[in-house]
């Protein structure tokens, strides 16, 4: 009788483990995990990511060939509301350089394809005050913006377009401020995001995307005057949070 | 008895706890490349060289979902030239330039078949550049931002070692030319857990 | 399999896409028609410059426009995306012929022109030389890209320069001996077919920029490293500094196919061939400031025994080669330009004080330069809205830009 309670007792515990385990992998839910991928979101959920991408500069503005020299850091918030929409802000920096950003989105899910629509405006700002620069940047973005999106069983794949916008904003030299001069249709962006968990349920998202762009705003401080459509891919690395 | 029935109920609440090697969540690996490389660009060169060899060397985290990220590094050649009586404005010289480079590079690597994974990463090429003319020596390095893609297929062996192959396509940003490589590969689970 | 496509579809979104740029050279005067004319004499030059009103062309030019001679080639300035037109001319019984293309700074595009001025309308009195004629009238075309031209441009005489404009000299600096590679000017920066074709643009001076070669050879080269944004592909890569000039001149080749010229050539070309009167000699490597000097000196002596008026000073631009520039000696009577500060300046007895435009008009600094007897300088400034409020707000006295052009405009229209 005890050999039975002892075995009992050890199967129990090995059985215990391995359902822990194997539960833990059907506990992965892809939809409060992905940032990018477009699903409803349950009202009140919020999600954040902390990503930074890189850039490859257009050689004519930044002379040099070296390739993503632009890093950038990026905080974004999602915030789920009723009726399938979910309102998004976030930061995005390169120290000399912020952009602040929000803007709603409607979200639409069929099986494992999802779609979202939405815009957001931005207010950007820049300031140098070394390397023979006293200079300041501010300027305005409005990006309207469409994702379509595939949820496999371990990875879902987002792609997401937008236009960009310029309106308003100054820069200023010394004391010297001028409105900016910036074309009203910038350009637009397409990026393609894979939304995956690296570990445990940390998801992880890598994106490439190609902008183009007559104005980039991280790049303000080179005062760029070029009247033409510049490529400039980028790779981006995210957690969510 | 009671040490021994002790034993035996940490002993299998530890099999449990930390799964059988077949069960493992968690890897570091080694992968080891060599191969085959050949240089493709638009420099027009009759006598120039553009096939070497190539090796790289990974060690990759393998958590237990599809993605694996890591450091590479390697060798590979890129080309070479060896010129008699070259022509030039200041007399007829023997010439010759080779170049070699070395990756620094942050790896993905992707499952998206069974033993095929993709690979992607980015990251500095450290180019060196050597060679003669007028009989003063060429030597200089640069680095250069690059990428590369590749595919992979590994069959394992036992537990901890697969073998396979890969195809690598890389790209020199500073010299807006690229490689392809073929690749015998070793991959080497040396800690799991 | 979807995944696969989805993966390879993106990596073409990358490496499919580039910043390669197609530029039109417009073909001018394809039936050698200029041939036929005479050249204009020197005293009929000046009789065309001035101020103009674009009475047809708006579209293309806005709604005035600065005509000015440079060197060999008549050009025409406007306001509108840093618009320009250079032509060549001569005279065919009592018409003035010109043609030539037109192209915007800021962007690619471009296409011939072609203008006369008829004999009732000035063509007469510009080529008798009777400078008190003052109703002159281009009567011409432009084409876009390679299309003929057959859109009408129509020029009015309005004013000369003004008295501000032409009793104190402005400086026009062109950066990089005339423009940089990414404006696509079909000649390479720091090269001798750039320093050719700088005054079309409006200059009267150029900056370059000295690297010193492994054997102690000083060239004209902008960048630390060989590279695809100044060379073509070449077998050799790495510091340029690290090479010789036999193997600098053997197996680099700038972008448009040219040599890297010597500082020597470049001074040379520049002193014998050109009108340039202001070379900012930016020094890039500490190494090359002894023999910049040299050359300088050499260049400046030859200018005198001319009668050439060339100033040409050492730059300035970072500690290190301010420093090697001190000790250098008898360095205070070696004219220099210098970026650092004041006391900087003072100390090295600079002739130039030349602050980044970004630092703002600093018209109490300037004027303290100037209370010295020096000049000041400012750059690299290339936006119009700028230009135009450092040129009529700014008390400088010349603006490095990659847009003289553009500079030249607002320099000219000041009244």
């Amino acid at each position: 009788m005890k050999k039975v309670k002892w075995l009992m007792i050890s199967g129990i515990v090995v059985v215990f483990f391995s359902n822990s385990i194997d539960t833990f992998c059907q506990q992965l839910n892809f939809n409060d995990h992905t940032f990018y991928y477009p699903h409803p979101y349950q009202n009140g959920l919020m999600i954040s990511s902390l990503g930074l991408s890189m850039a490859k500069l257009p050689e004519d503005v930044v002379e040099t060939d070296d390739v993503f020299r632009g890093p950038l850091f990026a905080y974004q918030l999602k915030y789920g509301l009723p009726d399938n929409f979910v309102v998004e802000g976030g930061v995005t920096t390169n120290i000399v350089t912020f952009q602040f950003a929000l803007g709603p989105k409607w979200n639409y899910e069929i099986d494992r394809t999802g779609i979202s629509v939405g815009a957001d405006i931005a207010y950007y700002f820049g300031q140098l005050e070394h390397f023979g620069f006293d200079t300041k940047f501010t300027g305005w973005a409005l990006y309207p913006n469409i994702s379509a999106g595939y949820r496999f069983n371990k990875f879902a794949i987002t792609v997401k377009s937008e236009l960009v916008l310029n309106f308003g904003g100054t820069s200023k030299n010394g004391d010297l401020e001028i409105e900016n001069d910036l074309d009203f249709f910038n350009g637009w962006t397409l990026g393609v995001y894979v939304e995956q968990p690296l570990w445990n349920d940390q998801f992880v998202v890598i994106g490439v995307r190609s902008t183009f762009l007559t104005f980039y705003y991280p790049m303000w401080a080179a005062f760029s005057t070029f009247d033409r459509t510049f490529y400039i891919p980028e790779a981006t690395f995210t957690f969510i949070l | 008895m009671f040490k021994i029935k002790i034993l035996i109920i940490a002993g299998i609440i530890t099999c449990a706890a930390f799964p059988q090697s077949n069960d493992t969540t968690y890897s570091l690996s080694t992968e080891v490349g060599l191969g085959y490389s050949r240089f493709f660009t638009t420099m027009d060169y009759d006598d120039l060289s553009k096939n070497g060899f190539s090796g790289t060397l990974r060690v990759m985290w393998n958590p237990e979902h599809l993605l694996s990220i890591g450091l590479e590094t390697g060798y590979q050649y890129i080309y070479s030239i060896d010129v008699s009586n070259y022509s030039t404005e200041f007399g007829t010289t023997d010439f010759s330039a080779s170049m070699y480079t070395i990756p620094v590079f942050i790896c993905f690597e992707m499952k998206v078949a069974p033993n095929v994974k993709l690979t992607a990463g980015t990251g500095m090429y450290l180019l060196y550049n050597s060679g003669n003319l007028f009989g003063e020596a060429l030597e200089s390095s640069q680095i250069s931002i690059g990428a590369h893609i590749g595919v992979a297929y590994a069959y394992p062996i036992n537990n901890s070692i697969s073998l396979g192959g890969e195809l690598l396509y890389s790209y020199f940003s500073k010299l807006q030319d690229q490689t392809v490589a073929i690749q015998f590969l070793f991959i080497y689970d040396f800690l799991k857990w | 399999m979807k995944t696969k496509i989805l993966i390879f579809a993106s990596l073409l979104l990358i490496y499919s896409c580039n910043n390669e740029v197609d530029i039109t050279n417009p073909v001018v005067d394809p039936s050698n028609f200029l041939s036929q004319t005479t050249p204009l004499p020197t005293t009929s030059k000046v009789i065309m410059e001035g101020v103009y009103t674009v009475t047809k062309g708006n579209e293309l030019l806005g709604d005035q426009v600065v005509v000015k001679w440079t060197r060999d080639r008549l050009s025409i300035f406007s306001g509108k995306n840093g618009g320009y037109i250079v032509l060549d001319g001569g005279s065919l019984d009592s018409v003035v012929f010109f043609m030539g293309y037109w192209r915007y700074s800021t962007n690619l595009e471009t296409g011939v022109a072609s203008f006369y001025v008829p004999s009732g309308e000035g063509g007469k009195e510009i080529i008798s030389g009777d400078s008190s004629f003052s109703t002159i009238k281009f009567v011409g075309e432009y084409g876009e890209g390679n299309e003929l031209a057959n859109n009408p441009l129509v020029l009015e005489f309005k004013r000369q320069f003004s008295q501000v404009v032409k009793q104190n000299t402005f400086h026009i600096l062109a950066h990089r001996g005339g423009g940089r590679n990414s404006d696509y000017l079909g000649v390479s920066e720091n090269s001798i077919a750039m320093l050719n074709i700088a005054e079309r643009f409006g200059t009267t001076g150029v900056e370059i920029d000295a690297r010193l070669t492994k054997d102690g050879v000083p060239f004209l080269y902008h960048d630390s490293d060989i590279n695809l944004r100044l060379c073509q592909k070449s077998l050799i890569w790495g510091n340029i500094e690290d090479f010789t000039w036999a193997q600098i001149s053997t197996l680099i080749t700038l972008r448009n196919g040219e040599k890297i010229p010597s500082l020597r050539e470049a001074l040379e070309y520049i002193l014998e061939e050109t009108n340039i009167n202001a070379v900012w000699l930016d020094t890039k490597d500490v190494d090359v400031v002894p023999s910049s000097i040299e050359i300088q000196q050499e260049i400046l002596d030859r200018a005198i025994t001319m009668g050439r008026d060339l100033k040409i000073a050492i730059g300035l631009p970072a500690d290190d080669v301010y420093e090697e520039f001190i000790a250098q000696p008898g360095y205070q009577d070696i004219p220099s330009l210098c970026e650092l500060s004041l006391d900087k300046v003072r100390e090295a007895n600079s002739l130039i004080w030349a602050p980044r435009w970004t630092l703002g008009i600093q018209t109490s600094d300037v004027q303290q330069m100037h209370a010295e007897g020096r000049l000041a300088f400012t750059w690299t400034l290339d936006d119009a809205n700028y230009i135009e409020e450092y040129i009529n707000q700014g008390e400088f006295d010349g603006i490095l830009t990659n847009f003289p052009t553009i500079v030249s405009y607002y320099h000219y229209i000041k009244q």
